[in-house]
Parts: structure tokens; sequence; C-alpha cells
């Protein structure tokens, strides 16, 4: 069994004792997530608290589904109120004392009632109500109540929608800005867009088919989320992970990180207006894809994990390659950190913008770059180690400007320090088998997996009940704690700063949203898809036939 | 009259000046690729966007204003065109000029700054309502130091024409090094102008999609791009006459040519300006342009007058 | 890393004039084929001279994009959907008699959906849906 895990079980007339006995005596001050449970009568809710050295304490209680309400523990945790609207939208357990917001994730019109993740909801519900019907009959979904947005109550305010689409989004998420002439006066957020359905979909496959829809919840960390899965799962089965098999994920692990990082730096060039940083760290990251297609066998979603190792191993040449690779990137990434000290423009840009301090950071929750940039010094790699990190030398990169330009030099500090990694990696690369075999019945348990993503914090919950499929997979991404310290770090700042702001928490709502997916539904054709774009708007008064050609 | 016809709509007027600037932007797009480390478009690419656009369906707001909207595009292309006419292009005469048109042509390029705030603003947009009142914020920034680093030379030259100043510097050559202070704050300024990185503000992509012409599509937004592009040429092209104006006794066709080698460095320098660049913040860009670019131009003319009054007698 | 202030504006300059002179970093594609590595994941091929009828590769495929078919006593035909599949090869490795290869081949667009079924009749040859 895993070390540095607690797993406590109490009623919920003492659960909240428990929980404050954790948070302010224990030490374990930061929420990981709350992971919802259908247990038959009851819900579950597990709270996952951290503490600094690496612990973890997974607290969990039951409340009775009768009852329906449990009482928030966002006097604890600002960060909390997501996880619990999470479980409000997803299981239907209501939590009293939340602060007034939006639902997440799920789409305003979803039919009440209707709450995905419990074990009798199946995706024919919708199909049964007469909501989604074959191609040529017109699509209907029973609408719900919607929730209104309030209304303005200082008129002199415009008010912007960024998102769902924009330029300066690379994924659908939107802000709803209210601008004060250039200055931002008010900011809110609305998620779930990109709600695709994972954590019932694991449910319904097994164990070894998850492993590949895991990895594809995201494209960039795909190997940060199916090695924290497969890590999860190895320990609920008690299966020993050769070291080779640790290496070379710590390998592509960390190549994961050098391709993420420098799109990063790309991404956020682009959002500033500096398209030639764009270019050549593109070009430059091309040169990991290529590497990551030599070794796993494809560019994204590199399928290189299996339960119990990984699925390929690595040669003597690919091993060379690496090696003379990372020595042209270091050269270049020593450039790109000239740039990002010399250059006016950028400097001017990024300093000063999108400030975060450390008692902030630390209240909202904040992992990775945005915590370190902060001078959080938390990184899992260290904390709590796993793959083959504990046998690494390797520094945690913190600043402290607070700042996006911070994070630009957390990341690039981040980047040096994966080429010292990969660079120990291949020259201690331990000889033996690459995987050990794995039963298709995981046995009963449940384990907690986190891994540090090019994010942040990324953390895996699964639960298996003996059988070939997982009983409950709880995927909480990094951009989810991230994204809450985005009102706080556009506070008196200027439209112009938004981009590069959200840009700088390196936000990936693919991986934050992963909604319920809806299987079966037939195929519709492009004039059907088109009807329905026509009749949606029809109903909310908008004509796009009537609209007159001037 | 048949004479002046043809040359306000064909040379140098409105085809000539399409034609060269349409190579213009294939020039710049295509340096900027190469600075980048990639390939670029083909050389007929502008042409092919421009015929593009002219036949896509134009989509108008219900709400935008239809005759704003529909003309804005038009006066700049027009404003654009007529500035060209008063640029001595090679040789010292222009196709029209007359005392005090340096004072008209900057007044004609102001005119598109305007359409775009008009466009922007009357397209009742909201992104198009930003980018608009970004375009007069940014014009207060860089209109004095163009005007005045514009001014400077024709202060030493005792004249208000820019066939004037022509001549004078064609008797005087060496009197241009004189000028290279303004010549640099002319090329900061015209950056500006042309809303170009670091000062394309008014039209940032990644915060309010298109600026003003977030609502133009078709025909209305190939004009308003034909007028971007002669903007560049004719703003290059003053800037040459103003501040490069040697060779130009050479005979016609090496004159040409001259001018064409002169128009291109000033757009080259331009492109490496955007290249090497990220975007400044309309306060930031503001602040710049008062702080530096306008002391530092005012700092020209006065060397001018100084010169002229000291020195040259 | 402390930041110095305005030491160098343009500080790109140099590389980027380097840039001119140097080949563009595009590959001309299609004229210019990219050449992949060696064990790329691309389209699946089936030999069925070795398929025992196990069905193993049916049950795990991630995305239901594989089907067996017997046509007749110990040979059996193979049905994939292109458009399903992930090209993860967990096929590849849970099939007992190594009947299923990968290929680099990745080329696979096609404008009609139907286009991407194709199958692998029990001579080995492959014709599309």
């Amino acid at each position: 069994m895993r070390q540095k895990r607690q797993w406590t079980e109490v009623g919920i007339d003492r659960f909240f004792e428990a929980f404050d006995r954790a948070v302010k005596q224990d030490g374990f001050t930061m929420l990981c997530t709350v992971s919802g449970l259908d247990e038959g009568a009851d819900f579950g809710l597990i709270y996952h608290l951290a503490r600094t050295d690496g612990e973890v304490l997974n607290l969990k209680t039951k409340v009775n589904k009768d009852r329906g309400e449990m009482k928030t523990v966002t006097v604890y945790f600002p960060s909390a109120q997501i996880y619990e609207r999470e479980i409000e939208d997803l299981f239907g357990l209501k939590f009293t004392g939340l602060p007034p917001g939006r639902r997440y994730p799920l789409p305003d019109g979803w039919p009440t009632g209707e709450h995905p993740l419990r074990k009798d909801w199946s995706a024919d519900r919708l199909k049964d109500m007469g909501a989604i019907q074959m191609a040529d009959e017109s699509i209907r979904l029973p609408i719900g109540p919607r929730h209104e947005i309030s209304p303005p109550t200082d008129f002199s305010l415009t008010k912007v929608p960024i998102g769902p689409q924009h330029p300066a989004l690379k994924e659908p998420e939107s802000f709803n800005v209210s601008l004060r002439g250039e200055k931002i006066a008010g900011l809110e957020i609305k998620l779930g867009y990109n709600h695709r359905g994972i954590e019932k979909g694991c449910e319904g496959r097994s164990f070894l088919q998850d492993v590949y829809l895991v990895e594809r919840i995201c494209g960039i960390c795909s190997h940060t989320h199916s090695t924290c899965f497969v890590q999860a799962v190895e320990e609920i089965a008690g299966l020993e992970v050769p070291r080779r098999a640790l290496y070379i994920r710590t390998l592509v692990g960390e190549l994961e990180r050098i391709h993420s990082h420098l799109l990063w730096l790309g991404v956020a060039g682009h959002e500033i207006g500096f398209d030639t940083l764009l270019m050549y760290t593109w070009r430059d990251r091309e040169a990991v894809m290529d590497l990551l297609a030599t070794i796993t066998g494809n560019r994204v979603n590199y399928g290189i994990n299996a339960i119990g190792g990984v699925r390929r191993d690595l040669t003597s040449e690919q091993g060379a390659e690496v090696l003379k690779a990372v020595d042209t990137l270091v050269e270049q990434t020593k450039y790109y950190i000239g740039v990002a000290q010399e250059e006016t423009t950028l400097i001017q840009r990024l300093s000063g913008v999108g400030k975060l301090s450390k008692e902030d950071a630390l209240r909202l929750g904040a992992v990775g770059p945005t915590a370190r940039a902060s001078g959080v010094a938390r990184d899992i790699r260290k904390d709590d180690p796993y793959a083959a990190y504990g046998e690494l030398d390797f520094k945690v990169i913190t600043d402290d400007h607070c700042d996006v330009f911070g994070r630009t030099v957390v990341r690039l500090g981040e980047l040096m320090e994966s080429y010292s990694i990969i660079r120990q990696v291949i020259k201690n690369l331990p000889d033996g088998p690459i995987a050990v075999k794995a039963p298709r019945r995981i046995p009963v348990g449940e384990a907690l997996s986190r891994y540090e993503a090019p994010r942040g914090e990324d953390v895996h919950y699964v639960k298996s009940n003996g059988g070939e499929n997982p009983e409950r997979v709880k995927v909480r991404a990094p951009t989810l704690a991230n994204i809450q310290s985005v009102s706080k770090m556009l506070e008196d700042r200027y439209l112009a700063d938004l981009p590069i702001v959200v840009a700088a928490i390196d936000p990936c709502f693919s991986c934050t949203d992963r909604a319920v997916e809806i299987e079966g539904q037939g195929t519709l054709s492009w004039e059907d898809v088109r009807r329905y774009g026509i009749e949606f708007y029809k109903k909310r008064g908008i004509d796009f036939g009537a609209m007159k050609k001037k | 009259m048949i004479w002046a016809l043809f040359q306000i709509l064909i040379f140098p007027g409105l085809l000539f000046l399409s034609i060269v600037s349409l190579f213009a932007e294939f020039y710049d797009r295509k340096l900027y690729a190469r600075l980048q480390n990639r390939v670029g478009p083909p050389w007929f690419q502008p042409l092919a966007d421009f015929i593009k656009l002219l036949g896509k369906e134009e989509v108008v707001p219900e709400e935008a204003d239809i005759e704003m909207f529909k003309l804005s595009p038009v006066f700049a292309l027009a404003a654009t065109v007529t500035a060209f006419l008063y640029i001595p292009l090679w040789g010292i005469n222009a196709a029209y000029s007359f005392s005090g048109d340096l004072i008209v042509v900057l007044y004609l390029l102001t005119i598109p700054t305007l359409t775009f705030f008009l466009g922007g603003w009357y397209s009742r947009s909201l992104f198009s309502a930003i980018g608009a009142v970004r375009s007069i914020t940014q014009f207060f920034a860089y209109e004095i130091p163009l005007f005045i680093s514009l001014l400077a030379p024709a202060i030493l030259a005792n004249t208000w024409s820019l066939s004037g100043i022509a001549a004078f510097y064609t008797l005087h050559p060496w009197y241009i090094i004189f000028n290279l202070i303004g010549f640099g704050v002319a090329l900061v300024a015209l950056l500006g102008k042309l809303e170009r990185v670091p000062f394309d503000i008014p039209e940032a992509e990644t915060e309010i999609v298109a600026g003003s012409f977030t609502e133009y599509s078709g025909r209305f937004l190939a004009y308003f791009r034909m007028a971007i592009d002669i903007e560049v040429v004719v703003g290059a092209s003053l800037l040459a006459a103003v501040f490069l104006p040697f060779g130009l006794t050479l005979p016609p066709v090496w004159g040409f040519i001259l001018y064409l080698i002169k128009v291109f460095a000033v757009i080259g320098v331009l492109t490496l300006f955007r290249t090497v660049f990220a975007r400044l913040r309309i306060d930031q860009m503001v602040e710049f342009c008062w702080k530096w670019v306008a002391p530092i131009a005012f700092f020209q003319v006065l060397l001018n007058l100084m010169l002229k009054g000291f020195v040259l007698r | 890393m402390k930041k110095k202030p305005f030491i160098h504006p343009g500080k790109m300059i140099e590389l980027v004039l380097r840039s001119l002179f140097k080949k563009p970093a595009t590959v001309n594609y299609p004229f210019e084929k990219m050449k992949m590595p060696e064990h790329f994941r691309g389209k699946l091929k089936f030999i069925p001279e070795k398929c025992i009828g196990c069905m193993l590769c049916v049950k795990d495929c991630p995305a239901n994009a594989i089907k067996i078919n017997k046509v007749g006593d110990k040979k059996f035909e193979a049905e994939i959907d292109l458009g399903k599949c992930i090209y993860c090869a967990q096929c590849v490795d849970s099939c007992p008699r190594k009947a299923l290869e990968i290929t680099p081949e990745f080329e696979l667009a096609q404008i009609d959906r139907n286009k991407l079924k194709i199958t692998f009749n029990a001579e080995g040859a492959e014709n599309k849906a």
C-alpha cells in the first residue's frame, strides 16, 4: 500500500468536527478536490486534503439521499465552491451556504432532475423523454430553468462577451467583462463548454479501455492523465511496477512538459501580439514532437502506459536522439530566457499584470506555475514523489514577481530543469522488464493519485468494486483550481490584459470540463445540424432568415 | 482634362497605386514570413484576397447606420489616393503641386483614421466600438509627432510644398543628414498611423476580434483593406520624399526605380519593427508617444530652426 | 531571474535577420512528404491466416472500431471503422496470435464517412464497404 495516504470515514454528525481538526490542527491546509459517489441509499463524499509534506487525508462521509443536502466547506477553502457545485449538478446533492454563482458544468438549458453521474442514469433517459431523435425529425431538448445573468446595476458599464468563441481563447469558455472605458470593473466566468462526459464514460468501460479514454481528456496533458490513472489502478491492485517502466514514464512525462511549456510560450507571445515568438518556439517544439513520435508512436495521445508498466521499450538509438535534441533545445531555451529578460515590449506587457499575492494564491488554492510564481513552493514531484522522481535530482523553481512575468520565468526555469531530468533519466536508465502482467479484474479498493502536470497538480480518484469496470473515476484537472484566481488577478486591470492573464494560467478547458457523454444520438447530417442551429436561435427570438440584406 | 483623368485614375493614380500596394503587401508578408523562418504567401496572394473579398456576401448588422457604414471605406480609399497625387515620385515635380500641399497631404492622411473610427462606431457593435475609440485615442498620440517631424525638413527648406522641398534638397543634398532624427521619429509615428505592431492596438485580434472592421465583410472590407495597403505605400512615399530626396535628377526610368527602392526600403524597416516587437497597451502607447517621441520631434524642429537662423542664413 | 529594464528593445532582431538567409523550417506538404518514424501508429492491417476468432481485440477496443466476422471454418474477416479507430494499437497488443499489425500510413482522410469503413476479407485483401 502506498505511504502518505490516510483513509478515514466518519459519520455526518461528526464530520465537521473531524474536518476542522484536520485543517486547523493536523496541518492539512490544501483541498485537492471533493469526490462524490453514488452508493445506493447514500451519497458518498470524500474530501481529499493534502499537507505540504505530501501526506493526503481522504476524509469520507455519507449523506443519505433522502436528506439530500450538506453544508459547504467554503469557509475553510474558498476554492471548494466549484467542486461542490460540480457535485450539485452531477449528483443532485444540494450544498447549503454556497455563495451565489452559476451552475457548473452542465449547460443552462439542461432538464431539471437529470443528474448524470447517478448510477441509475443513462443517456437513454434523454432519448426516452423524446429529447433527441434520429436524423429527419426535429430535435428538442426539454428546457430546464435558465440561470439568468444578474441584471446590470451600473448602466455606464459596457458589457463585453469574451467567449465562448473569441480569437483570444484557444478553447471555449465565457468571460463576461464589464468595462469602464478600458478598465475592467467586473468579471463573470462561465465554464463547462467542453463538458464531454468522460467520468461517466469511464464507468461503462473496462480499466484497460479507460487508460485510452482518460488519455484523451486533453491533448497537451494526455500523458499526465494516463499516468495518474494508471498509478491509481496499480495502487489498488498492488502491482509493483518495474523501475525501467517508471523511468520511461518519467522521460515521456518530462518531454510532455517541455512541449507544453514551449507551446505556452508561443501562445503567450501570440496573445500579446508577438507572433515571432510564437513561430520560433513552435518550430523548436517540433523537435520534441518528432522525438515523442519516435519513442511512443504518436505525436499526441502517446498510448505508452499500460496497467503495470509501459507498452514500448526505449532503444539506445532513441536515447541518443533524445540527448542530441535536448542539447539543441537547451541553447534555444537560453535564448528565450534572454528575450524574456531584455525585450522591452514583452516586459511592458507582462510585468505588473495579473498580480496574485502569496496569501491569495494559498487561499484560492492555486497550483502549478501559477502558484510557484507567487512564491508558493509546491510541486508534487518533490512533495509526493511518483514514477522515478524520488531518485532524481532537480530544483523546484519559484519566483517572487507574483505576476505574469513571474509565471513566464517559472516556466522557462522548469524547461531547464526538465532538460537536466531527461539527461539523468537516460544516463541512469535501469535494465529489466518494462511491465508486469495486470489482472483484468482489479480487486476492491480505492486510491488517490497525484501528478504534476505542466499546468499544476492533477488529481485522480479511482474506486474499484472488484469488477472489470471501475466503480468511480474522479478527475480534478489543474486548471479548475487555477481558474478561481483569475477574477482576483484581473481586478483593476485593463481589457488588453485579459487574454494574457487567462493564458498565463495555461488554461486547458478540455481537462477541466469532461461532461456526460450522450451516446446513441445517431448521425446528424450537415443539413440537420444547420436546421438545428436555426431552430435554436429562432426560439430565442433571433431570425437569421429574416435578416435584411442591405 | 483627359490627361488629368489619366493621372488620377491610371498613373500615378488609382490603378498604378493599387498594383504597387498589392505588391507592397506581398513584399511585407513575404518578408515577415522569411524573418520568422517560414515560407510566406505567393506573389498573387493579396490580389487573390482582394478578389475573393469582392465576391463574398455582405452582412450588415441590423442596427448599423447604413450610409456611414458603406461610405467609410470609400472615403478612406479616396483620401489616400488623392494624397498620393501630391508626392513627387521621380523628378522634382509631382502630378499636382502648389504651395502648402504638404499640409494638404497630411490632412488627407488623417481622413482614413477618421473613417476607421466612423465605420467602427456606426457598426453599433461592441467590439467595433472599442476598436473605434482606441483608434481615435491612438490618433491623439502619434499625430503630433508625425506632423512635427514632417514639418522639420520643410522649415529648413523654407517651403510648404513637397515639390519645393524636393527642389531644395536637390540643391543642397548634404542637409538631408540634419533630418535623420526626424526620420526616426517619423518612422515610429508612421507605425502608429498605419496601425502596425507595436501600435496595432485598434485592431488587436486577440482582444477585440478585429476592432473597427469586425462587422465588415465582402466589398466594404475589400475597400478598407485596399485603403490600408495604399496608405502604407503613400506613407512610405511621403517619408521617402521628405527625408530621402536624393537622386531626383536622374533620368526618368532610373529615377522611378530609385523611388521604388526607397519606398520598399522604408516598408522593409516597418516590417522589421512589426517582427521584433510585441503589441503595447493603449495607455503605454500614449505615454510612450508623449514622453519620448513628441519631445524628440520638437527637438528636431528646434535644431532645424537654429540651423536656419544661425548657420545657413 | 531579475529583469533588466529597457535594456534591449528588439532583442530578437539578430535571430530574425539571420533567418532571412536560412531555408524556411516549413515542410512543403503535400509536395514534400513528411516521413513518419518506423513504429508510428497509423492504419491497421489484418492477417486473416493467423486469426483464431477469440474476439479479444473486439472486447478491448476502447472505441468499438473493429468487428470480427466468421465467414467459414477457421476463416475470419475483420471490419474496421477508420473513423472510430483511435489508433491506440491496443488490439495489436491484445491479439494472442499477432494477427493485427499497425502500419505508419496516416493519410486516411475521406470526404464520405462511409468510405472509412474497410473490410479485410478472409484472403487478406482489403475492400471498402
